[in-house]
């Protein structure tokens, strides 16, 4: 059993790290691969308020969303418009260098130890069905259902949602219909890179402050989009939570090693059996 | 000038291979100890991103799994070595195993793209340590393996790895500015542009990794020849980084390029040693900059450069396509007859195409004319075999097309248009339409990598034949011109020519008119009815109901995927079911459209 | 007679990165009048209605919307001033429901207009209230061009232009368009109309703008309308 929650835990940070993902692919069309970074910069915040400066960890929160919000808007600004137009292999290659870049950021400021991080819940422990619990877990958990499913509904049935959804498809369209497209997709940006640094201190009791978080978990997050369906939240509460489990039960039967390695193979299999997804839609044909 | 005029003519490969010579004379000229090694590395990551490129920048493909092909080298050259096997059998051992990694990684990789392959690509790298260490016994697991003994010296390395890149590097640019290089180029622009005209898209893109993963692993066992060590540590996802940070600023779309990027990366890493620690930040910012900025990065602004040193006219699109005029003499299409017997097409419950019979023959113009979603242009794609019939049969002269896979249906004669045109970027009309024969006369990859005179013989050919169609629609006078900046209308007939390059049986013309001004639709008419004439079957979808009347010999009616109606033009316009369900009501008498004249017959 | 009108483009010039499309172009739009824009392929037809939209910039001339000077305006405020724009090929949301669609061409209004507007679309196209559920990219091509016309009327516009709305569709469906489109010119809407089909838009026009290589080479309305033949003869090539 508890092999099974620390799965859901971990698979919980897959699904925040992948609705996330969602967030900016809805708002703009674009895979930011650079997403996790903004979780990572929230835990060494987190890190860094409790102690090196001895302060709450709810000072963390807002700082974590500033700080994520501004550098989203830098790189929509950056690294996103300016390539908008030129292609898909340009885009590849400017997220992968914002992510590098911010990578690299982050281990010239805090080094390349591994830190822990007091998060805003304490670690107190409970016993639920028989199985250690702690608080810190459970807010986890929490905040990724409420994040994701609140996410959810809101796209599919508020206006602004969907004209979300009506940009990703076609820009020009949004904005002869009155959209100010420039602004969804910062805002995008923003918010997810917000939503994404302020989870540091929530995050950080499980994830640790690393400067190599977000290498792993861009691909496992990536994963769960795609076992979800690209674009879907609640798909990204399944994909993530059914990835966690999974890897949780083979480290425990198979081995540290084989994980990454089953993971690889797990992957390979949705995106050729099933690439839209448990509930994203089939593209139509394009001939 | 004297000199320029005199540079302008000898071949464009005479430079590079003066300065690859020099190149390998280097440590005999003057190198010294420390810059020979760091002309070393340059070499072997340049075989490296070299390979990158043609994946990279030529198919498309963002695949990152050179590292682990360079990896693998790595571990079986040292693995051989540790046994005993000599330098030479070592190498070859390691790339024929990433070879053989390549096929493997490559085949769920061909039905990938975009972001599903890169990530794909990027998780195989980072399973290196882990498959190192189930491997344990043999690969020394996280410790890493060690060769003694049997060592060549620094210049002997140095050797080794300058003629591995000059080799590669011109076997590669020979590929890429041939035929084949073209037509991964095709395939980047659309896949299902290649299937049409006949290429097989899971085999480009096979033998485009497989091509990659061979340096990728020749340049893992020099790695292991120059430092007597491997170990999981010297494959990561940085590695792979700095490799597209250089084939970035290289030029993705250049294999000369490649020595450049690498070059400048080498030499910033090595001289600044504060670079070190800022190598992640720097690396990242390189890719945004590069991204943003260089699209063709440092071989794009040299190419520019070059272009205003030679001065090559920067030709401005004509935005008007001319007028046609008459051309001599046309040349036979072969057409054949094509037979479509009561074919039925069910999508999931949506009978898309019910029961329909259709036949159109040599010399002929059919037309094919119906509201949308009637089920036009799922007969087009059930006769081109991008679909499969649910029941009923298509014939094409002998040859049975039910069943026959898309490129194949191609490859036996099918030639089309489509309703957008497809055309690749970086490529001249002349080479457009000489795309048409690339599927049926390819000169094998040896032949293309070697040069050797089969290669040129197929290449003459290919261009004449294709001047002499772009003759035929007018278009001659656009050889050389890029095909993508053109305006529509010429970019349509761009096509008719291609669909008319490989000496169809076959034409498929899917609302060729849409977008065209009254002016350029004559002028199409003329085009279509010189094809008819000159023996080409010709099967026309179009709802300029004008132009289908004044050119076609026949016309079938659909309605809801059924046959509505078939006959004359003059008969389908006195039709009153027609008249009802597509035109909306009965023309009066001085509406109706003369039965077909040759347009243009003066 | 021309102080009025709704729509005035003056001297426009614009075009594409490092190709300028049109020259100095002058036209105007009268409420419950058709203005036809004539031409050959890349003459600028579809550069001008783009450009008076506010999504290509100008490069010298001015656009005017009732009087008002909207030329530096970014398109989506434009349209917040009754411009409304309804591009070639049939350019809706696919992946979105016919309902969907229609909201989002409702995007700037206020909540309460915007489900009137809604019931009001619902009436005048009512096979679009048929299939209000299904995914706009399951519609056949002439419900396509219909949902889009319907989705730029919501707020109602003060004027509509349309690019090339017959392209692609059969001969009946482009009876309906036009049915449509004199049908809001009866309503006082201001219709600018860009269209390949000749004698089908001479049918419906009250002022005719021919454009050649970028440029206005005549212009007229009812009685002074430049003859077509010659045109035809002259620029298109026809025989």
């Amino acid at each position: 059993m508890l092999t099974v929650w620390l799965g859901i835990c971990t698979g919980a940070v897959y699904t925040l790290v992948a609705v996330g993902f969602n967030m900016v692919f809805v708002a703009s069309g674009t895979f930011n691969f650079a997403q996790p970074q903004y979780l990572v910069v929230g835990t060494f915040i987190a890190y860094t308020a409790v102690f090196t400066w001895g302060l709450s960890p709810w000072i963390a929160l807002p700082a974590g969303l500033v700080i994520g919000a501004v550098s989203g808007i830098a790189q929509e600004r950056l690294a996103i418009r300016p390539v908008a137009a030129k292609g898909i292999n340009a885009e590849l290659v400017t997220m992968v260098g914002w992510a590098t870049a911010m990578e690299g950021i982050v281990l010239l400021i805090w080094g390349e130890n591994p830190l822990a991080v007091n998060g805003v819940a304490s670690n107190s422990v409970l016993m639920v069905f028989g199985t250690r619990v702690t608080v810190a877990e459970i807010v986890i958990v929490a905040f990724t259902l409420a994040v994701a499913l609140g996410l959810h509904f809101w796209s599919h049935r508020s206006l602004l949602g969907i004209a979300c959804l009506a940009t990703s498809e076609d820009r020009d369209s949004a904005m002869l219909r009155g959209i100010n497209v420039k602004l969804l997709g910062v805002g995008a940006f923003a918010v997810a890179g917000g939503v994404l640094a302020l989870a540091g201190p929530i995050a950080g009791p499980i994830t640790f402050a690393v400067y190599s978080f977000g290498n792993t978990v861009v691909l496992y997050a990536f994963l769960a989009m795609a076992i979800g369906g690209f674009g879907h939240n609640i798909g990204a509460v399944v994909g993530g939570i059914s990835l966690g489990i999974f890897q949780s039960e083979i480290s425990l039967y198979l081995g540290d090693k084989w994980v990454d390695i089953l993971t690889f193979v797990l992957l390979l299999v949705v995106l050729l059996a099933r690439p839209q997804g448990l509930f994203g839609q089939r593209r139509e044909r394009v001939i | 000038m004297r000199t320029l005029a005199i540079a302008r003519q000898l071949p464009s490969w005479l430079w590079p291979l003066i300065a690859g010579l020099a190149l390998v004379a280097g440590p005999w000229i003057g190198l010294n100890a420390v810059w020979t090694r760091q002309l070393t590395l340059i070499a072997i990551y340049t075989i490296l991103v070299a390979s990158l490129n043609l994946t990279f920048g030529y198919a498309g493909l963002f695949s990152l799994g050179q590292v682990a092909m360079y990896a693998l080298g790595a571990y079986v050259t040292a693995i051989l070595m540790v046994h005993g096997w000599p330098i030479i059998p070592s190498l070859v051992a390691a790339m024929f195993a990433a070879g053989v990694l390549g096929v493997i990684t490559g085949l769920p990789g061909l039905r990938l793209a975009g972001w599903g392959l890169g990530m794909t690509s990027f998780f195989l790298v980072i399973l290196t340590p882990d498959i190192a260490q189930v491997f344990q016994s043999q690969t020394g697991g996280l410790f890493g393996l060690a060769i003694f003994g049997n060592a060549l010296s620094a210049k002997g390395v140095y050797l080794a790895c300058a003629i591995s890149m000059v080799v590669v590097l011109g076997l590669l640019r020979n590929l890429v500015s041939s035929s084949f290089g073209n037509s991964l180029r095709v395939l980047r622009q659309s896949p299902v542009l290649a299937t049409s005209l006949g290429l097989n898209v899971h085999g480009l893109k096979l033998k485009s990794f497989i091509l990659s993963s061979i340096p990728a692993g020749l340049a893992g066992g020099l790695y292991v020849i120059l430092d007597h060590y491997v170990s999981p540590d010297s494959f990561d996802l940085t590695l792979g980084v700095l490799f597209i940070a250089a084939s970035v600023l290289g030029g993705t779309e250049s294999i000369y390029g490649a020595f450049f990027g690498v070059a400048v990366i080498q030499f910033l890493t090595w001289r600044v040693t504060a670079f070190q620690q800022y190598s992640l930040v720097a690396y990242g910012l390189f890719l945004v900059l590069g991204g943003v900025l260089f699209s063709r990065g440092i071989a794009g602004i040299a190419r520019d450069f070059g272009n205003r040193i030679t001065r090559k006219a920067i030709v401005v699109p004509d935005r008007l396509a001319p007028r046609l005029t008459t051309p001599d003499a046309i040349a036979p299409i072969p057409g054949q007859l094509l037979q479509l017997t009561e074919v039925t097409k069910d999508f999931q419950g949506n009978r898309a195409v019910d029961d329909v019979s259709l036949t159109a023959g040599p010399g002929q113009v059919t037309g094919l004319v119906g509201p949308n979603g009637s089920g036009k242009t799922t007969l087009l794609n059930l006769i081109s075999g991008l679909y499969q019939p649910t029941a009923g049969d298509i014939v094409l002269g002998e040859q049975r097309l039910r069943g026959v896979a898309p490129h194949r249906v191609a490859r036996g004669g099918v030639a089309r248009t489509f309703q957008t045109p497809i055309i690749p970027a970086g490529m001249t009309c002349l080479e457009v339409v000489a795309s048409a024969g690339y599927a049926n006369d390819a000169p094998g990859i040896l032949a293309t990598m070697l040069r050797l005179p089969a290669c040129g013989r197929a290449n003459r050919s290919r261009r004449t034949s294709a001047l002499e169609t772009m003759r035929l629609v007018g278009i001659e006078h656009l050889a050389e011109q890029p095909a993508s900046g053109l305006p529509l209308g010429s970019r349509r007939r761009v096509e008719v020519a291609r669909a008319l390059a490989g000496q169809p049986r076959l034409v498929l013309l899917d609302e060729p008119a849409s977008g065209l001004d009254e002016g350029e639709v004559d002028d199409l008419a003329l085009v279509i009815r010189r094809v008819a004439d000159a023996g080409g079957t010709v099967i026309l979808v179009e709802h300029n109901f004008r132009m289908v009347c004044e050119v076609s010999d026949r016309i079938y009616v659909l309605e809801s995927g059924r046959l509505l109606a078939q006959g004359t033009p003059d008969e389908i316009q006195r039709d009153e079911a027609v008249a009802a369900s597509y035109l909306g009501q009965l023309p009066d008498a001085e509406e109706i459209i003369p039965h077909p004249n040759p347009v243009g017959s003066e | 007679m021309s102080s009025d009108a709704l729509l005035r483009v003056e001297s426009l010039s614009a075009g594409y990165r490092d190709l300028q499309a049109i020259w100095e172009v002058d036209l105007t739009v009268q409420a419950g009048q058709v203005t036809v824009l004539l031409g050959r392929n890349g003459a600028g037809k579809s550069t001008t209605l783009l450009t008076i939209a506010g999504l290509l910039r100008t490069l010298g001339g001015r656009v005017e919307l009732g009087g008002e000077d909207i030329s530096a305006r970014p398109a989506r405020l434009r349209t917040k001033m009754g411009l409304a724009l309804v591009r070639e090929n049939k350019r809706i949301f696919r992946q979105r429901t016919v309902e969907e669609n229609l909201l989002i061409g409702g995007f700037i209004m206020r909540r309460a207009e915007r489900q009137k507007a809604l019931r009001r679309a619902y009436e005048q196209f009512p096979i679009l209230l048929e299939r209000r559920h299904q995914l706009a990219g399951a519609l056949s091509g002439g419900q396509q061009q219909m949902l889009a016309i319907a989705q730029a009327l919501m707020p109602q516009p003060r004027v509509i232009m349309l690019d090339e709305p017959s392209a692609g569709l059969a001969p009946a469906i482009v009876k309906d368009v036009f049915a449509t489109l004199t049908r809001l010119r009866d309503e006082g809407v201001g219709v600018l109309l860009v269209e390949q089909l000749v004698d089908q838009a001479m049918a419906v026009a009250d002022r005719i703008v021919l454009l050649d290589q970028g440029r206005v080479v005549s212009a007229g309305a009812g009685a002074g309308m430049p003859d077509i033949d010659k045109f035809r003869g002259v620029y298109l090539g026809r025989k």
